[in-house]
């Protein structure tokens, strides 16, 4: 995501805010669908980008923006969904924890026989497709540097596993 | 990057008619504004002028009447600063915006009295106040009665806790029991002073509970804010019910997004970063006109909240979370129990780093 060109558009006509469309949307779903495994999930995301989009450049809060706003907003909308999705599962496990098999509640998502969690996926991605280190992974997704490490080992692991 | 990667995290392309839908969308918004006839420019000019003398006697009126100390008052609505179609002289060419309609805050903010314990630890001195009841043994039984401090980070799962978008009106917080200072000398959070007094309280965070709060009617909120005055700042303590804040709360994600994220991207530093939200010329930004060190977020009726400088907003280099943000910047200090419930949250939204 670093790399990402600098190209710039302006959206406070339709005609930018098109051409801001058409240049990124495919990469924005690109990315979604690696953060979240899940082509449902990747559109749910991106639609809610595009749509903040508009209404902050009908608002006349945003001018100009370039393909880094965008995946930068993909990114920040699919952590925000896992933590969420871990709030809730903390919150499943209290409730439910002499019933139920807390491994049974996880966010698994198969893709060619490897189960990533939405977390571990999220965590390889920033790791491997966009270079953050361990600390700044971390920091986005609210959680420890040592837990982190644990996360992306154990991601590694099942990728290893299924011979990826 | 490494070879597994595309195939473990396959970046699919994105379905040709989810790309047209959402194309539809996007290009039946209308976007531009045309620029305003003259007529219409002339207008505006009276409207505004209009709405400011109504608030201006308002604001008489309500000086006239109020009897609450003038440091412990919260600002009375400022319904006449949505002055919707005047463009900002000041903005530069990095944010030509136009003034925008903020949504008005929901009524219920009353000007308060909080206890120390509502501020946190802070500066080097002790939190005031009496030690919490203990925890009961059993691990599953309601807390007792009384007073304890609060946080959105538990040990095993730092920022686990906090507010959330995606489910606004309930927020997760970690509850520790205070303790006097006396009794653990140097080992309690809060315990600063050095020179504690019998009143001087602290907390471990050795011990500790979640608690999930539903932010509703049967819930009281304390906020500790600001607001800016002609030559600096001053507190603002208020309470309202729980939805209130869920409102503050919601309207501060909002414009974190919207306001603040894009002035991050351009690489901002801390001084441009505060310039520019001012210059947005929204009536959601507020500053001392004498000392321009902060900006405020100023929801109607609500304490303004404290932002000082993108250090506060980017981790490394990049911004936070959204949810990180408003729990960062709005945070949990301290809850009443009471019969095994929460009925009053505290949070500061004055911190300064």
């Amino acid at each position: 995501m670093r790399d990402q060109a600098e190209t710039r558009w302006r959206v406070d006509d339709e005609a930018g805010l098109l051409a801001c469309y058409d240049a990124t949307v495919a990469a924005a779903h690109r990315y979604a669908h690696r953060l979240t495994g899940s082509r449902a999930r990747s559109e749910d995301v991106v639609q809610d980008v595009y749509l903040q989009l508009v209404r902050a450049a009908r608002d006349g809060r945003v001018v100009e923006v370039g393909a880094g706003w965008i995946m930068l907003a993909v990114r920040h909308r699919v952590l925000d969904q896992v933590r969420a999705a871990d709030r809730e599962e903390r919150r499943l496990r209290l409730v439910w924890s002499s019933h139920a098999d807390a491994s049974a509640s996880s966010d698994l998502g198969s893709l060619d026989g490897v189960e990533l969690s939405g977390r571990e996926r999220a965590a390889l991605t920033l790791r491997y497709v966009d270079d953050l280190t361990v600390a700044e992974i971390a920091d986005a997704l609210g959680t420890s540097v040592r837990a982190t490490e644990s996360l992306l080992a154990r991601a590694r692991a099942r990728v290893r596993k299924a011979g990826a | 990057m490494e070879p597994w990667i595309d195939d473990v995290l396959e970046p699919a392309e994105p379905d040709p008619a989810f790309v047209a839908r959402l194309r539809r969308e996007v290009a039946t918004t209308r976007v531009s504004r045309p620029a305003p006839r003259p007529h219409e420019r002339r207008r505006s000019w009276l409207l505004a002028a209009a709405l400011l003398m109504t608030a201006a006697t308002a604001g008489l009126w309500f000086a006239l009447t109020r009897d609450e100390p003038s440091d412990r008052v919260v600002t009375p609505a400022p319904t006449f600063a949505v002055t919707a179609t005047t463009t900002n002289p000041t903005t530069t060419a990095a944010t030509t915006t136009t003034m925008t309609t903020t949504p008005a805050a929901a009524p219920g903010w009353s000007p308060a009295s909080l206890p120390s314990e509502a501020y946190g630890p802070c500066c080097g001195s002790d939190i005031i106040g009496q030690p919490s009841p203990p925890f009961p043994a059993d691990d599953t039984a309601p807390l007792p009665d009384g007073r304890y401090a609060a946080g959105d980070d538990g040990l095993d799962a730092p920022g686990a806790a906090g507010w959330s978008t995606t489910d606004p009106a309930v927020i997760s917080i970690v509850v520790y029991p205070f303790e006097s200072c006396a009794d653990r000398p140097n080992q309690l959070v809060g315990c600063w002073s050095g020179a504690p007094g019998p009143d001087s309280i602290g907390y471990s965070t050795a011990q500790y509970r979640t608690l999930e709060v539903s932010l509703d009617e049967d819930v009281t909120v304390g906020v500790i804010g600001e607001r800016a005055v002609a030559d600096g700042y001053e507190r603002v303590d208020a309470t309202a019910p729980g939805p209130v804040l869920v409102q503050l709360l919601t309207q501060l994600a909002q414009h974190y997004e919207i306001d603040v994220l894009p002035i991050i991207e351009r690489g901002a530093d801390d001084a441009a970063l505060l310039e520019q939200l001012i210059a947005l010329g929204s009536p959601s930004w507020t500053t001392s006109a004498s000392t321009a060190d902060r900006v405020l977020f100023q929801a109607t009726g609500a304490p303004g909240v404290v932002i000082q400088g993108s250090d506060r907003l980017q981790v490394s280099d990049g911004p936070l979370p959204v949810d990180q943000f408003v729990s960062f910047a709005i945070r949990v200090t301290a809850v009443d129990i009471v019969g095994g419930r929460p009925t009053v949250v505290y949070f500061n939204a004055d911190f300064e780093s």
